[in-house]
C-alpha cells in the first residue's frame, strides 16, 4: 500500500490494541471480538468488516500468526515481533497518560 | 415467487442510499436476492425489519463470512467475489467500528478505478491528437466509434473514482 498507515509507524491503532492483547492466548477471530469487549467491559465492539481488516494487516505485518488448528477455524497467536510492538506501543500509550496527568493535576491544584 | 428489479445508481455514489432503500422494501415484504445488471433483484416474502450492509473485499476466505455470522449478519449476495452484501437485525452492530478501518472500505476500489480512468484518459488524448491528421472516411469513422467507447469507459471509471475517493475522505475527516 502507497500510503502509510499508523501500522507503518510503529503505532498501533486502539483496535488494534487490544487485538493484540487478546492474541496473548491463540483465539479465533469471533473469540477476540468477544474478548475485546468483555475486558473493556463493552466500551469497545469491533465489527466483523474492521475485525477481518485487522487481521489480515497484522499477518502481513507478521505481530500474529496462524496456528496449526484442528477444526475450520483459523486460530492466530501473538509473534516475538507482535510482542515487542505491543509493549512499545503500552509504554507510548502510559507516557500520554502520564503527560495528560501531570498537566491536569496542575490546573486542578490552582 | 414474484420478482422485482431495482435500479442503482451506482455504488460509489448512493451506497447508504439504497442500502436503507432495500431496507425499506424488507419492510415492505421485498428482499435482496442477488445484484442485477445496474441494480438488485427482489423476491417477494414475509415483511421483515433488518438493516443492510455492504463491504468490498476481494477474494475473502471462510472465516470472513463466520466472522460476519457470529456477529449476526447473514450473507445474502456478492458480485465478483468482491461486493458482498449482509443482511442483519436492527440490533446488530456496525460492521465498521473505526475509522481507519473504514477508511480502508474504499480504498481498493477508489485505486482500481484511479488506475482505469488514468488509462483510458492517456488512450483519450491519443486518440484525440490522431484528429489533427487527415484520415479516409473509413478509419475515421473507426476512429470517432473507439474514441465514443473510451469516453463512456471514462466516464464509468472517472466518477466512481471521485465518488470513492470523496467517500474515504469524508470518513477520514469525521475521525
Amino acid at each position: 500500500m502507497p500510503r502509510t498507515d499508523s501500522l507503518e509507524l510503529g503505532e498501533l491503532t486502539d483496535s488494534m490494541f487490544y487485538i493484540l492483547l487478546a492474541l496473548t492466548t491463540p483465539r479465533h477471530g469471533y473469540l477476540v471480538m468477544q474478548f475485546v469487549e468483555e475486558i473493556t467491559r463493552g466500551r469497545m465492539q469491533i465489527g466483523p468488516a474492521s475485525m477481518y481488516t485487522i487481521i489480515k494487516k497484522l499477518l502481513n505485518a507478521e505481530l500474529i500468526e496462524p496456528m496449526d488448528g484442528d477444526g475450520k477455524k483459523k486460530n492466530y497467536q501473538i509473534t516475538r515481533k507482535g510482542r515487542s510492538i505491543l509493549t512499545d506501543d503500552v509504554k507510548r500509550r502510559q507516557a500520554m497518560v502520564e503527560d495528560a496527568c501531570a498537566i491536569l493535576d496542575m490546573e486542578g491544584s490552582r | 415467487m414474484r420478482q422485482k428489479y431495482m435500479s442503482s445508481w451506482g455504488l460509489a455514489f448512493a451506497e447508504e442510499r439504497e442500502m436503507r432503500k432495500l431496507e425499506r422494501m424488507a419492510a415492505k415484504g421485498w428482499h435482496l436476492k442477488q445484484f442485477a445488471p445496474l441494480g438488485y433483484t427482489l423476491v417477494e416474502g414475509e415483511p421483515e425489519d433488518v438493516q443492510y450492509s455492504l463491504d468490498y473485499r476481494t477474494r475473502p476466505d471462510e472465516d470472513y463470512f463466520d466472522l460476519f455470522a457470529s456477529s449476526g449478519w447473514q450473507h445474502v449476495t456478492s458480485t465478483g467475489d468482491e461486493i458482498h452484501i449482509f443482511k442483519g437485525n436492527r440490533d446488530a452492530k456496525p460492521i465498521y467500528s473505526d475509522v481507519e478501518t473504514a477508511e480502508e472500505k474504499y480504498h481498493d476500489m477508489e485505486r482500481q478505478m484511479g488506475r482505469a480512468a488514468l488509462i483510458l484518459g492517456i488512450l483519450w488524448i491519443a486518440l484525440f491528437s490522431l484528429f489533427q491528421f487527415e484520415w479516409p472516411i473509413v478509419v475515421e469513422t473507426i476512429l470517432i466509434g473507439v474514441q465514443l467507447l473510451v469516453t463512456i469507459g471514462l466516464v464509468f471509471t472517472g466518477l466512481p473514482y471521485i465518488g470513492y475517493r470523496f467517500k474515504r475522505k469524508r470518513i477520514s475527516r469525521q475521525g
